[in-house]
């Protein structure tokens, strides 16, 4: 296996065992309803249900900043969970969570991808010993700090948004295109139409023109290149299609949704404005996505919920206690790898070349969905605290995970010059075992987080319905139980305000089972 | 992969029977703490014994796996029958790995050209997948993966460890090949009772890897891998010797476990006979057909269509199929393309060693399938129980993976007997669609056992419990919903006396929950009473013993 393939898997492997706790969260949200109404919808109609999906109407999905086309693959998505749940006799929210751990892997590959992109730039050195360790930089990074994180919400969307803001960063300034040449004309219409499709997907691809712009910056700052250099690149042409492919479909998209909301309560997500308050939320979604402030959070959510959770609850487990090896393990595999990867006095330089693009790619990519959120309406609503996840949180903690992937190729660019070589080695084991301790941190946070869910009685009740969804059994007691679940999360949810509120859910899951056995959720019996 | 497709629908099957109860006691007695777990097995070693069996190290497994789905469940938020199914996926991928190394080994014995052997394990592989066929809710695929899927994983592992390709060679045996060996060997005789055959395998393994290498039989016998075998034997029979006669001389005194009763009759052959036809897919497929039916469902071919993630297995296993069959063509058009560049000799040489192989798979495939039945055949109590040809039984997923053998030398035979370029592209296309068909029908046959397998009153509660019992509401609604659970079972199961039935899970779950949480499952009328005494000491007092 190639050391690039190797380091692949490991930056998954990591990224999958911290969220491995999360794998049977409930259903969170709106989630509670779509996933079911998807499944109908696509069952009856799917022509009608594409339709629906990609116009918004009856979903709440426009209220997360889906685009159209998100709106749809989400749809599609969550029909295809259903059925897998229905074929392989799971539950919805377990089929759920293996995507969830699915989408983090692909997301942890691209991060990888990203971070080996800039330290290809520039040749040998500390590259590869700084490569080897990010693993375990983003496995640390990704804490879920409330229902509401990117890693804790509905995974393909979620996740997904910020993987394709990286993969459009990634298709923007591949190898061949760091160096000068024209772009003709397909090139940049591929660009832009890719561009414009992916800003219909998610509103947080709106900052996909500024990750591309820091990956294209922090190749040509690793790689030493000047600015007038830098300016003839394809990278920058291809990065200007792309800015102008988003720009044309927000735009686009903006106009279109104006008329509907004129008048009308719409979403305020996307709802922008500007004042001081506003600047000085700025740096508290940036200190959120740090991870000590997310392990601080869930810290006291879990308080709060009066739970105690500790570090030796964590290894009391035998299945966290394998995790923590499992971390441990790689930690160890990756320390060896960085170890054999280390360069020599002269790549000093190169290796803080290195260091300063990284660090410029991480502030590209954590800053933009920091501003964005600060600035909305819908988050100065909610409140949020630091610490307190919401969707942008999950690419902030990607940009910190740069950051400090930078800090980590500093601090081994500095130890070059360290004799004897057994002091380096100390060096990359002090690093490493700080980031495993790191990524420790968050899988006790990510599994107090689940802890919180389990102990929840609205998620209980979430659960036990996702259970009864996938069982064909019109008998009395198993109708009695559903009708006392949907009677239990009715009084929990009474709201006409909510999407997911008791009587459309119960409607939702009576239209299901009618559609697939011919008898309700929910048949009401005479006492 | 072909293996993972056929066990996919099962992925999600209620526990069944005693694992209802051991998982959640198991959680309750060991925790995470293996010491626990093998201070138990150590410790009820005796006890089992003068019931008539003998296998701590399976039981150690068993507890073991138990506890950890358990523990597994509670950090994750996952229900238990969630856990379990991962774990059994888990267990098939790894056999079928098991199964197509020894597969391969053979061929590399028998002298297989490279280019040829990777489609005839991909053909393998659809055949194995074709042959796992669950007719039954207590299967390998659906219950007790440990054991029902972990003895036979041992077994192969056994005879792949026995005979690798450097045992195949003259050699003396390293000092530390004595008593790795011996160990493994007395192992298997602590697993469970199939896990017997372990050697016997192992043996026809040797013999067949030689047999197809053209090997003599003074060669054999200079094998490291007789020598590792014959150590292999003496460690088993240093257990198995002493216990087995430990418990004919109990059990001729008392009453002992019934399955351990051996008794030689005519029944002894039909019933082996039955339990080989068993292992054959359309044996399987009939009988969840009728089974299906008598539960009123009516799921057809039609309805493999209406799912989607079917629709992709299906697709998946149409896939490895063709890529299976233009892998054979390719490697049968080389064949055809240089034969005018070699001499007829070369050619004859691959078809000789096709054929060579072929035969030995079949071998290996006859003794597979026979040995378990056979043993079966001999078991008092199965003789009793008058299995009907196709309802699988413990045993009977070692005889669907020797089925898989027999049935794969079939296809090795035919390929190596079949001329000419349009033949091969014939019998290569052949190939891949009655693969897929049977691949097709063994998922049918497992989705609609899934389907009818969560339709149940009884599966449609446990799966609730077993989610109740992880996700707690602490809540009084919490509490009433989870008495409301354990009354409906108990209305279903009310005999006080079975180990897993309504009062007996209840009493169970209770006592896991006061120790885990400080509350009852279920705090309604009658819990003070139930809960006054210990629970009973009844471990693993279970049919399948």
């Amino acid at each position: 296996m190639s050391s690039a393939a190797r380091r692949l898997g490991s930056a998954a492997a990591i990224a999958a065992v911290a969220v491995v706790p999360l794998v049977g969260l409930s259903l969170q949200g709106d989630e509670r309803r779509s996933l079911y109404r998807a499944a109908n919808l696509l069952a009856s109609s799917p022509l009608e249900a594409l339709g629906q999906a990609s116009y918004g109407a009856g979903s709440p999905s426009a209220s997360r900043s889906l685009g159209p086309l998100g709106r749809v693959a989400e749809s599609l998505q969550h029909a295809f969970a259903f059925e897998i749940a229905e074929g392989m006799g799971l539950a919805p929210h377990v089929v759920q969570g293996a995507m969830r751990i699915a989408m983090v892997a692909i997301l942890a590959a691209a991060a990888v991808a990203a971070v080996a992109a800039v330290l290809r730039s520039r040749g040998a050195g500390t590259a590869a010993s700084a490569a080897a360790l990010f693993p375990l930089v983003l496995g640390a990074s990704l804490v879920a700090g409330g229902t509401a994180a990117g890693v804790a919400g509905p995974p393909f969307v979620s996740v997904g948004g910020a993987a394709l803001v990286l993969a459009l960063a990634l298709f923007v300034a591949r190898d061949a295109d760091m160096s000068a040449r024209t772009l003709r004309w397909p090139e940049a219409a591929a660009v832009a139409l890719t561009a414009a499709a992916a800003a219909l997907t998610h509103g947080l691809v709106v900052v996909a023109p500024a990750a591309a712009g820091g990956l294209v910056l922090a190749r040509a700052v690793a790689a030493g290149q000047s600015s007038r250099a830098l300016r003839q690149t394809a990278a920058v042409r291809r990065w200007v299609a792309l800015t102008a492919g988003v720009a044309v479909a927000v735009v686009s998209e903006r106009i279109v949704a104006a008329g509907p909301c004129d008048g009308l309560v719409c979403f305020d997500g996307s709802s922008l404005s500007l004042s001081g308050d506003r600047a000085a939320a700025v740096p508290q979604r940036l200190m959120t996505g740090a991870p000590p402030a997310g392990w601080a959070h869930v810290a006291d959510l879990a308080e709060q919920a009066g739970l105690r959770f500790g570090v030796i609850d964590l290894v009391a487990n035998s299945l966290l206690a394998l995790l923590v090896a499992v971390i441990v393990f790689v930690g160890f595999r990756q320390w060896r790898q960085a170890c054999s990867g280390w360069g020599d006095v002269a790549g000093v330089s190169a290796g803080m070349r290195s260091a300063a693009g990284l660090a410029v790619l991480g502030a590209a990519v954590a800053v933009p969905p920091a501003v964005l959120t600060a600035l909305a309406d819908r988050s100065r609503s909610a409140g949020l605290s630091i610490g307190e996840a919401s969707a942008d949180t999950l690419l902030v903690q990607v940009g910190w995970a740069f950051v400090a992937a930078a800090g980590v190729a500093a601090a081994l660019a500095a130890a070059t010059r360290l004799r004897p070589v057994l002091a380096r080695q100390a060096t990359v084991a002090a690093v490493a075992g700080l980031l495993a301790v790191a990524a420790v941190m968050t899988l006790l946070a990510n599994e107090r987080l689940a802890y919180v869910d389990r102990r929840d009685p609205q998620a209980a009740v979430v659960v036990e319905i996702s259970e009864f969804t996938v069982v064909a059994e019109p008998g009395s007691p198993a109708n009695a139980l559903r009708c006392g679940l949907i009677s239990q999360y009715q009084e929990n949810v009474p709201g006409p305000d909510d999407w997911a509120a008791g009587p459309q859910l119960r409607a939702e899951l009576d239209r299901l089972m009618l559609q697939r056995h011919n008898w309700p959720f929910c048949t009401p019996q005479e006492s | 992969m072909p293996a993972l497709i056929a066990a996919a629908p099962l992925t999600g099957f209620a526990l069944q029977a005693e694992e209802r109860r051991a998982v959640v006691r198991s959680a309750r007695e060991f925790g995470s703490n293996p010491a626990a777990v093998a201070e138990f097995a150590v410790g009820t070693a005796g006890l089992f014994l003068r019931a008539g069996n003998f296998r701590p190290l399976g039981r150690f497994a068993d507890k073991a796996e138990h506890a950890f789905a358990f523990e597994a469940a509670e950090a994750t938020g996952l229900s238990l029958h969630s856990v379990q199914g991962g774990l059994r996926l888990a267990l098939v991928a790894l056999l079928a790995t098991a199964a197509v190394r020894m597969v391969a080994a053979v061929m590399r014995s028998a002298g297989v050209a490279a280019e040829r052997s990777g489609p005839l394990l991909a053909v393998y592989s659809l055949v194995l997948g074709a042959t796992l066929v669950a007719s039954h809710h207590l299967s390998a695929l659906s219950a007790f993966p440990v054991l029902l899927l972990g003895s036979p994983l041992l077994m192969l592992a056994t005879a792949l460890v026995v005979a690798r390709d450097a045992d195949m060679q003259a050699r003396r045996l390293a000092w530390h090949e004595y008593p790795a060996m011996a160990l493994l060997g007395a192992a298997a005789a602590m697993v469970y009772d199939l896990v017997y055959l372990a050697p016997v395998l192992a043996a026809v393994f040797v013999v067949v890897r030689a047999a197809a290498a053209g090997m003599g039989r003074r060669e054999l016998l200079r094998a490291a891998a007789t020598r590792r075998w014959a150590v292999l034997s003496s460690g088993f029979l240093a257990v198995f010797l002493p216990v087995r006669t430990a418990i004919a001389v109990l059990c001729s005194v008392q009453h002992c476990n019934p399955a351990s009763e051996v008794l030689l009759s005519t029944d002894a052959v039909s019933l082996a006979a039955r339990r080989v036809l068993t292992g054959l897919p359309p044996a399987g497929w009939s009988h969840t057909a009728a089974r299906v039916s008598a539960y009123g469902y009516r799921d057809g071919l039609a309805d493999l269509l209406g799912n989607w993630l079917i629709v992709v297995l299906l697709a998946a296993a149409a896939l490895l199929s063709v890529r299976a069959a233009r892998g054979l063509v390719r490697s049968g058009r080389a064949d055809g393309d240089q034969r005018s560049a070699r001499d007829e000799r070369a050619v004859d040489d691959e078809r000789s060693a096709g054929l060579r192989f072929a035969a030995a798979l079949a071998a290996l495939g006859v003794s597979t399938a026979l040995m378990p039945a056979v043993m079966v055949g001999l078991s008092k109590e199965m003789q009793g129980l008058q299995l009907p040809v196709g309802e699988v039984w413990r045993e009977s997923l070692v005889v669907q993976i020797g089925w898989s053998f027999v049935l794969c030398s079939a296809i090795v035979a035919l390929l190596s007997l079949t001329r000419g370029r349009t033949g091969v592209r014939v019998a290569g296309c052949a190939c891949a669609v009655v693969l897929w068909a049977g691949l097709s029908a063994t998922l049918l046959n497992n989705y609609r056992l899934g389907h009818v397998g969560r339709g149940t009153p009884t599966t449609a509660l446990v799966r609730q419990l077993s989610t109740s019992v992880v996700r707690v509401d602490l809540t009084s609604e919490g509490n009433v919903r989870r008495c409301d659970l354990t009354d409906a079972y108990g209305e279903l199961w009310p005999d006080p006396h079975g180990w897993w039935r309504g009062p007996q899970l209840r009493e169970e779950f209770n006592h896991f929950m006061l120790d885990r949480y400080g509350v009852l499952f279920c705090d309604g009328p009658g819990t003070e009473k139930e809960l006054t005494s210990d629970p009973p000491a009844d471990w693993d007092w279970r049919p399948r013993d």
